[in-house]
């Protein structure tokens, strides 16, 4: 059964035929149109499994954003659990008016930010400072299998301004589509493909610098 | 600029490729449910109880609530303000009574005496009791200074007095008092 077959209008017609589903082309379908799925989301009788779900579909993508941002694991894990732990609390919340998956990026992004934000308040830090340290004891990290090559980009990214490292972590590594950065961050698509510029001719530079040391 | 960009991408990827060396310990996105759900479990108890209410249950409640209020006043009993009045009115001249009578019972400082005595009220008793009267006890209690015969005589005593006296005397005692 195609999926594009599936892209009725009449939700009725839809709903009938999803019921009769096996659950795994339930699983593709959601991907695709998500209007029943948060409906689901919303229902306080399927709302636990519903949620479930989401956990299963969205858990390792969120976990990565988030860990490029925050570096330690065990941060990571911190705010990813907060993360879905505020995604369920708001979903009455969400109006569609932006996709599921933009939605729940956003949120992860701001706990990850407001997380590094805090800790380097709280150390009386700058963010970059307090990242590219962290970034530099990567060697010594069991959560961490990379080269030394992998740990100078990782210090490179933590020295950039926030919103270019942002855009350079989903742009370069996640390969995300300018539009779909752009409802994550609510930054125009002109915006990101600066900031991304900006971010690309500092990192070679940052690996030219090394590279010459 | 976008050929300037490819480049630096390019050269980006060629020195450090597209992993970021990042990894995670086996079962952690395993245990990541459980652990999440763990968290909600409070929320997810107390908003799932099972327990369901009629429909409209909750829109018709408030007039429930005051139609069984109105009915229960009727059944109040009103008692009239004056009823309640008088009855404490008179409680309280009761009380007044038994204060007043107390007080006087208890207030009073005057010690009973022969001097508080009204005359009338001797006299009345000595004419009632005179056996009572030992002419012994008399004769120690007034001594005989305490008499001025001279003022005896000299007393003024009316001729009316005198011939109420004579006429209503008994023979008998005028014969002891002679003797």
């Amino acid at each position: 059964m195609h999926i594009h077959a599936l892209e009725v209008s009449n939700n009725s017609i839809f709903l009938n035929l999803y019921k009769n589903l096996s659950s795994n082309l339930k699983l593709v379908l959601l991907l695709t149109d998500e209007t029943i799925f948060i409906q689901e989301l919303q229902n306080d009788k399927t709302k636990e499994k519903a949620f479930r779900q989401l956990i299963t579909l969205y858990k390792e993508r969120l976990y990565w954003h988030i860990r490029k941002i925050v570096i330690s694991h065990d941060d990571a894990d911190d705010v990813l659990q907060n993360t879905f732990i505020k995604i369920f609390r708001n979903l009455s919340k969400f109006k569609q008016d932006s996709k599921l998956f933009s939605w729940m990026y956003r949120i992860a992004t701001n706990e990850a930010i407001t997380f590094i934000n805090k800790r380097a308040k709280d150390r009386n830090q700058e963010v970059a400072e307090m990242q590219t340290n962290l970034a530099s004891d990567l060697g010594s990290d069991n959560y961490f299998s990379g080269d030394e090559i992998q740990i100078i980009l990782q210090k490179a990214v933590a020295s950039l301004p926030e919103k270019q490292r942002l855009v350079f972590n989903m742009k370069y590594f996640d390969e995300l589509k300018y539009e779909e950065i752009s409802e994550i961050l609510e930054t125009s698509v002109g915006g990101l493909k600066a900031s991304y510029f900006h971010a690309v001719k500092k990192i070679e530079q940052f690996i030219k610098s090394y590279q010459l040391n | 600029m976008n050929i300037e960009l490819k480049n630096s991408e390019e050269f980006i990827t060629n020195k450090v490729g597209k992993k970021t060396g990042f990894k995670v310990l086996e079962n952690y996105f395993e245990s990541l449910e459980d652990a999440i759900f763990t968290r909600l479990s409070e929320e997810l108890f107390t908003k799932q109880t099972g327990f369901e209410t009629p429909s409209n249950y909750f829109n018709n409640l408030e007039e429930t609530i005051l139609t069984k209020i109105s009915s229960e006043e009727k059944v109040v009993k009103v008692i009239p303000l004056y009823t309640r009045i008088a009855r404490f009115a008179s409680i309280a001249t009761a009380a007044c009574v038994l204060l007043f009578v107390g007080f006087q019972l208890f207030s009073s400082s005057e010690t009973i005496s022969f001097d508080t005595l009204a005359f009338g009220d001797v006299e009345n008793w000595v004419e009632n009791n005179i056996v009572l009267i030992d002419s012994y006890e008399l004769n120690d209690a007034f001594k005989i200074s305490d008499f001025d015969g001279n003022e005896l005589l000299l007393s003024e005593i009316s001729d009316e007095t005198i011939e109420n006296y004579l006429t209503n005397v008994d023979t008998s005692t005028l014969l002891n008092e002679i003797d």
